[in-house]
């Protein structure tokens, strides 16, 4: 005889406001990315840059470490870099560092979901596709945004904190350093947000997670590729669509270290394809009511 | 009544699948059937928000369909008829998941994903992913994140899917046991109709995209008619016409046999004493109860007789 038998209980406790429950989505995508080591250990690859930075930065500008001649012989062999060039320098570098973990991350955040179509059950709640998209997109721009921008902050408070001559960077704060942290806040806004979405959509091509890697690569590196030659073939600049050449030259556009070799109306016609097409594809191909077979 | 459905239709593309569908749905349990392509799992589909329709309305609790999905999604638990579950997710995990994406707060989610998952027989396998599960147990999965929040209807798509007698049994128990002191609504889609009998009060039967019988099983199966299913040799026509003049019910089949509906006063001896008296000879006579799959059997042959599909 059962000493306890289980009934049906109906819950009847408070309920959580619609967009905390949006928070789900991305807390269980983060577990399940991070229960692998492999993640974890590249995302912390990723901070090395920062700290190879902040290095350059402190062994640069220290007026201790100058009067050993080891330290200041070394500094006299390192290369000059200005504040915005290290900027740009910096997201051209996190770019492709990146590019490792959202490979690890990104193919299986759809596709695992679509595998055994899981949709439905999760549609079936009070969830609308914008609400899954925009909580599949924060897993992702958690991951790139501390890869980028977060840490480019860091290092904007770590120069701040090194660089010489009399207060420069506080008393030009309105006409240089302003104007630089908002170009540093836009473009790791920018990397970030497309990263995502191509990620995102890579994801929901396929059941089958490795074929979205594949599809993931494909768009970063094919395009790269495919756009470079057209664009050298038909000697015509306003082909150069690749995601690389157009976040290097947004960076270089933002932090005016150079001419940029592309046309500006290029750079944000290309920003915008990759971000609307995403999108549209996104909303297309995430229905509840379809079972996916492929 | 916890659906009402005024006029719903509903195309895929440019198929029409419900054709202004009216109903309104009563009862704990509603059983849900009809022939494949009926419509059922469109109409689900479209009471959960997932399509939107094309005419007409339906409201789920009051909710309008068009205008307050999430509302609905909200009182609604859902089990849908194909594998569903995520892939590297174990089942209290899935379940606590999808707890939290419905409203619950992350204590109060662990706590009904454990004890849902007891409550269908999974209290043993639910640190398993899913995916390791038998189809049986993907199955009480399927059931326990309907059950998960609570909801005030619960929908269900073909439960009995992929499970082996014993599996079936304890399933058709549990939805019985939800139908009947959880307080809850069920909505059962099923093409067996014992399932539907064994665990419905009310039944809906949909046929080319239109709800043509609703009600009470009870009231529907007639309980104070005697049905007889007859062959005879000898003149036929007069046979049926004497038994139409006494006053019962009388059919002949496409296989050359007869059914006769009596009420429960009628007496057997009656029919053989006609067949005497007409010198025919009655060669086959079987006393039935008038069952489920007859109620869906002359729900089906009237709606084609009265109401030939008009789908575009």
């Amino acid at each position: 005889m059962p000493v306890h038998e289980i009934r049906y209980r109906a819950y009847e406790g408070q309920l959580t406001p619609g967009p905390l429950r949006l928070l789900s989505i991305p807390k269980y995508s983060l577990m399940s990315i991070f229960n692998k080591w492999i993640a974890t250990s590249v995302f912390g690859v990723g901070v090395i840059t920062m700290l190879i930075l902040s290095a350059y930065l402190f062994l640069s500008n220290s007026a201790y470490l100058a009067t050993f001649p080891m330290v200041s012989g070394l500094v006299e062999n390192l290369p000059e870099l200005k504040p915005r060039a290290l900027f740009e320098h910096f997201y051209r570098v996190q770019y492709f560092i990146c590019l490792i973990p959202l490979l690890l991350a990104a193919p299986k955040l759809i596709s695992r979901e679509l595998q055994h179509n899981g949709l439905p059950l999760l549609f079936s709640r009070p969830l609308s596709r914008t609400g899954y998209i925009i909580g599949k997109l924060a897993t992702l721009a958690v991951f790139i945004s501390f890869l980028t921008w977060v840490q480019a902050i860091v290092l904007f408070i770590v120069m701040i904190a090194f660089y010489p001559g009399d207060h420069e960077f506080i008393q030009n704060f309105f006409s240089d350093s302003l104007p630089m942290l908002v170009g540093v806040l836009f473009v790791g806004g920018m990397i970030t947000t497309v990263l995502s979405l191509i990620g995102l959509m890579a994801s929901a091509f396929s059941k089958n997670f490795r074929f979205c890697a594949l599809i993931l690569l494909v768009l970063i590196v094919g395009s790269e590729a495919f756009s470079g030659l057209l664009a050298l073939m038909l000697k015509h600049d306003h082909l150069w669509f690749g995601v690389n050449t157009l976040f290097w030259q947004l960076a270089v556009l933002v932090f005016g270290t150079d001419e940029t070799g592309i046309p500006v109306p290029t750079i944000i016609f290309g920003m915008t394809m990759w971000t609307l097409i995403p999108i549209a594809f996104l909303y297309w191909r995430l229905k509840p009511v379809e079972v996916f077979k492929e | 009544m916890f659906i009402e459905l005024d006029k719903l239709t509903v195309n895929y593309g440019k198929r029409r699948v419900l054709n202004q569908m009216d109903a309104q749905i009563a009862g704990r349990s509603v059983g849900l059937l009809g022939p494949n392509g009926a419509g059922k799992s469109t109409l689900i589909k479209t009471l959960l928000g997932f399509i939107k329709p094309v005419g007409g309305t339906a409201r789920v609790l009051g909710h309008d369909v068009r205008s307050e999905a999430m509302r609905i999604r909200q009182i609604i638990g859902y089990m849908p008829e194909h594998a569903s579950y995520i892939a590297g997710l174990s089942a209290v995990r899935l379940l606590r998941y999808l707890g939290e994406l419905a409203g619950l707060d992350s204590t109060a989610a662990m706590e009904r994903a454990h004890e849902v998952l007891f409550y269908v027989g999974m209290g043993e396998l639910r640190y398993r992913p899913v995916e390791t599960l038998s189809l049986g147990n993907q199955q009480r999965v399927k059931l326990a994140q309907a059950l998960v929040h609570g909801p005030k209807i619960l929908i269900l798509d073909e439960p009995t899917n992929a499970l082996d007698p014993d599996g079936r049994n304890e399933m058709l128990q549990l939805v019985r046991d939800i139908g009947r002191i959880s307080g809850s609504h069920v909505i059962m889609c099923s093409h067996i109709l014992h399932d539907v009998e064994f665990c419905c009060e009310s039944v809906a039967v949909i046929n080319k995209g239109r709800i043509v019988l609703t009600g009470e099983i009870a009231e529907l199966r007639r309980e104070d008619l005697r049905v007889y299913d007859l062959e005879i040799i000898g003149n036929s026509e007069r046979f049926l016409g004497a038994v139409a003049s006494m006053g019962w019910t009388c059919n002949a089949n496409d296989r050359g046999g007869i059914r006769i509906e009596m009420p429960e006063d009628g007496d057997t001896r009656s029919i053989f004493k006609l067949a005497r008296e007409l010198n025919v000879q009655l060669r086959h006579l079987h006393y039935k109860k008038d069952s489920l799959e007859d109620i869906f059997v002359n729900a089906l042959a009237e709606s084609e007789r009265t109401a030939p599909y008009a789908g575009a």
